[in-house]
């Protein structure tokens, strides 16, 4: 009697009684899902679909919806001559690839020492899973703290003997270095602890025969723990590379871009361009940008993880 | 079988009806309430009033004080932030239609842009049933207020820019405080009032994003001495004056050493004038460049708590023996009415209040008023209230009530300023952190801001 309408409409699918069933539980599901869907539309399609739509205008947002005027593809065409423009995209590559290798190997890293110590686990576990819970703008402020020229990370510096260290967030060449490393350290506990959940996926069958066999702690970690966690480091890899392009709340809070625009992201680049400069139109443009880096991306990961999946 | 179903259909009934009205209860919800609100509020008007201080800091006892001698009227204080967010919150805010009837902009650019885009009401005829003459009773300062012969926007006060500074460090030094001295004479006295090393280092002047080389120009170039008479070039490599004055700060943070080096005001963060004044009152520059807006904090001695007098000092003169001074005063904070407003009359008649008499709890919180017969003693009393002990009352009557000068700043209007203040300040930053050298600034700095200026004509 109380056979779901799913499993009714499967088993006699001829019959008219079932469809006109089916029909109204289409419905229903829709009623259901609704909701969301309209919440979904209005803060989210309805955003995506602006956007776009404004990056071929020089809208200025005073000027209203009225104030809308197109102006083709002007604003893509004046990228590749907007020096700065660039220089954040380089700087967002330069980012990247110092972030998403370091916190990959050092998330491993943390992730096998924890597994592997019989102690404990849970608490180190929490331990490097708190930075990357904690609010950015606070971090963000207290790493400036850290980094101050007779901050706690200078003093220590001139204490083992270098006299002049660099003042980090002060000097154009370091402070880059100084927003990475505070970066990585935040989301070494994210990749830590996925890590962790596919270390414990890895049975324990291979590493005893392993020790059978007397190879090594790192011929083990390469040979079997590695290879093994190779869906693992893809996800990890993908999901960092998405962050680390749209990293901001770092640069905003710590830098604010500087010094003369050294730490100058494409997100911070895009809220510049919005929200200081009102060109609403011309940051819509790189958000678009921002996207088609995401999208391919995305997109790899797509393709790669069929491959995983037909190889396993 | 068949109850379920119609229980099913009912649900979906019900939630179909949710889901068609949802839009419309979130589109059209606000506008019947405000209906509603209007008709029983009929008699009663209520007026929404943005601005930027911290209630606390005058705009509150002020409308408190208009509300009680009006009792038909309420206005409602909210304060936004006025930084780039805040702003922003503010033409969003006026854009979706919410409630707000008077607003304060804060310098010129904004106030541009908020005009041209039709932001602000034409208040022409409002000011007239007022008997407002906005050049008489606002000077000739308030005349950029007026646009094609239309008025959309009241100025109310003036800012007065002058260099505040540590009276005990200067006399100890033996020097008295300068009245009237040329740009020289301030670089040997900054060196001269320098001592001490690292931590304790007490410097003759630090520097923020806002202490910057125009500032110091202006006295004999007016406002904005980079842009050409035309205001479509700029004059960087041009004006011999840029050079210098870059030379001089150069060397203040480098071969004098008495002006706190770039990279250490970045990373002690002393980049906005709060930590700047932070140092400052821990004793640790004689002077620092800033303005009237400094008054609150320079009254506030438990926030701010010093061992020593604020005395105060006119910027230098660029030569001294230039045709003409320029004194640094400036109108600011502009009113405006929403042209949305439904009570544009009542909007109308508080602003003129608001400037003209109901002004004194601003004033004890350093906002001077630009009314022309607001009478100075009246201001300079109400000022000087509390500040007995603080301030270098001479000096403080010379150069914040009484500033003289030939002429004022008369703002001009500068498409994208936006954008060419980051690019001033970045290059800037550049040359005093010695990444480029002087030449490729101004270069840089010709070629960027005319790149600018070209593409908005």
């Amino acid at each position: 009697m109380n056979t779901s309408g799913f499993m009714a409409a499967a088993v006699n699918p001829g019959r008219r009684f079932s469809r006109r069933r089916t029909a109204g539980q289409t419905l229903s599901g829709l009623a259901f899902i609704g909701p969301n869907f309209i919440l979904m539309i209005v803060f989210w399609l309805f955003p995506v679909v602006f956007a776009f739509v404004l990056s071929f205008t020089n809208w200025d947002l005073l000027s209203g919806l009225g104030g809308i005027e197109f102006i083709g593809f002007d604003n893509y065409r004046s990228l590749p001559g907007d020096d700065k423009f660039l220089r954040s995209l380089l700087n967002n590559l330069y980012f990247t690839a110092a972030v998403v290798p370091l916190t990959v190997i050092l998330g491993l890293a943390a992730a096998v020492i924890i597994h592997e110590h019989v102690w404990g686990k849970k608490v180190f576990r929490l331990v490097f899973f708190l930075p990357y819970i904690s609010n950015i703008v606070a971090v963000s402020i207290v790493w400036s703290l850290l980094y101050r020229h007779y901050g706690p990370i200078a003093n220590f510096l001139r204490v083992i003997g270098i006299e002049h260290p660099p003042s980090f967030l002060a000097d154009m060449k370091w402070a880059l270095p100084a927003i990475i490393a505070m970066s990585v350290w935040m989301q070494i506990g994210y990749a830590c602890l996925i890590y962790s959940a596919g270390l414990q996926g890895i049975s324990k069958d291979l590493y005893e025969a392993a020790e059978i066999d007397g190879i090594n702690r790192w011929k083990r970690l390469t040979l079997i723990t590695i290879p093994l966690l190779r869906p693992t480091t893809f996800f990890i890899v993908i999901t960092s590379l998405i962050t680390s392009f749209q990293v901001f709340a770092q640069v905003q809070v710590m830098t604010d871009g500087g010094p003369a625009g050294s730490t100058s992201v494409l997100v911070f680049y895009i809220y510049q361009n919005a929200f200081r400069f009102y060109r609403f139109g011309y940051a819509s443009a790189i958000a678009v940008v921002l996207f088609v880096i995401i999208f391919l991306i995305t997109l790899i990961q797509w393709i790669y993880q069929k491959r995983l999946a037909s190889d396993y | 079988m068949k109850t379920l179903s119609r229980t099913r259909a009912v649900m979906v009934v019900i939630t179909l009806i949710l889901l068609l009205s949802g839009p419309g209860i979130i589109f059209a919800g606000g506008t019947g309430e405000q209906e509603a609100k209007q008709k029983t509020e009929e008699e009663h008007i209520h007026l929404v009033f943005w601005g930027g201080l911290p209630p606390e800091n005058g705009p509150q006892e002020l409308v408190d004080r208009y509300n009680e001698l009006n009792p038909n009227v309420t206005v409602e204080y909210v304060r936004y932030v006025n930084n780039d967010q805040g702003n922003v919150r503010l033409d969003t805010a006026l854009m979706a239609g919410e409630q707000i009837d008077v607003f304060t902009s804060y310098g010129h650019p904004r106030r541009e842009q908020r005009v041209s885009a039709g932001m602000a009401a034409d208040i022409t005829d409002l000011l007239k049933e007022q008997g407002v003459d906005l050049i008489r009773d606002f000077g000739p300062g308030a005349r950029p207020n007026i646009v094609d012969g239309r008025i959309y926007s009241v100025p109310t006060i003036v800012l007065v820019r002058f260099l505040a500074v540590n009276k005990d460090m200067f006399d100890q030094a033996g020097i008295p405080l300068p009245t009237e001295w040329t740009l020289d004479e301030f670089i040997d006295v900054a060196r001269r009032l320098t001592h001490g090393e690292g931590a304790e280092k007490v410097y003759g002047i630090i520097g923020d994003y806002n202490t910057n080389i125009n500032l110091f120009l202006e006295n004999k170039h007016g406002t904005d001495p980079w842009l050409n008479k035309d205001g479509d070039a700029s004059l960087w490599t041009k004006e011999s004056d840029f050079r210098r004055a870059y030379q001089m700060f150069y060397n203040m943070m480098y071969r004098d050493k008495s002006m706190m080096a770039w990279e250490d005001v970045l990373s002690q963060r002393l980049t906005d004038s709060a930590a700047l004044a932070a140092a400052f009152f821990n004793g640790r520059s004689a002077m620092m460049q800033t303005g009237s807006y400094m008054l609150r904090n320079i009254k506030d001695p438990v926030q701010y708590p010093r061992g020593f007098k604020v005395g105060f000092v006119p910027f230098p003169r660029v030569d001294e023996n230039q045709s003409q001074y320029i004194a640094p005063v400036e109108p600011h904070d502009d009113m405006m009415v929403n042209p949305r407003s439904k009570y544009k009359e009542e909007a109308v008649r508080f602003i003129v209040w608001y400037a003209k008499e109901g002004f004194d709890p601003m004033i004890r919180y350093g906002r001077l008023p630009l009314y022309q017969e607001y009478d100075k003693d009246h201001v300079a009393a109400v000022l000087a209230e509390g500040a007995e002990e603080l301030v270098d009352p001479e000096s403080f009557a010379a150069n914040v009530i009484g500033v003289v000068g030939d002429t004022i700043i008369e703002p001009r209007s500068v498409p994208d300023r936006n954008v060419l203040d980051r690019i001033f300040r970045d290059e800037s930053e550049a040359y005093y952190l010695k990444m480029i050298d002087l030449d490729t600034l101004l270069n840089r700095l010709q070629k960027q801001f005319d790149e600018v200026l070209a593409s908005e004509k």
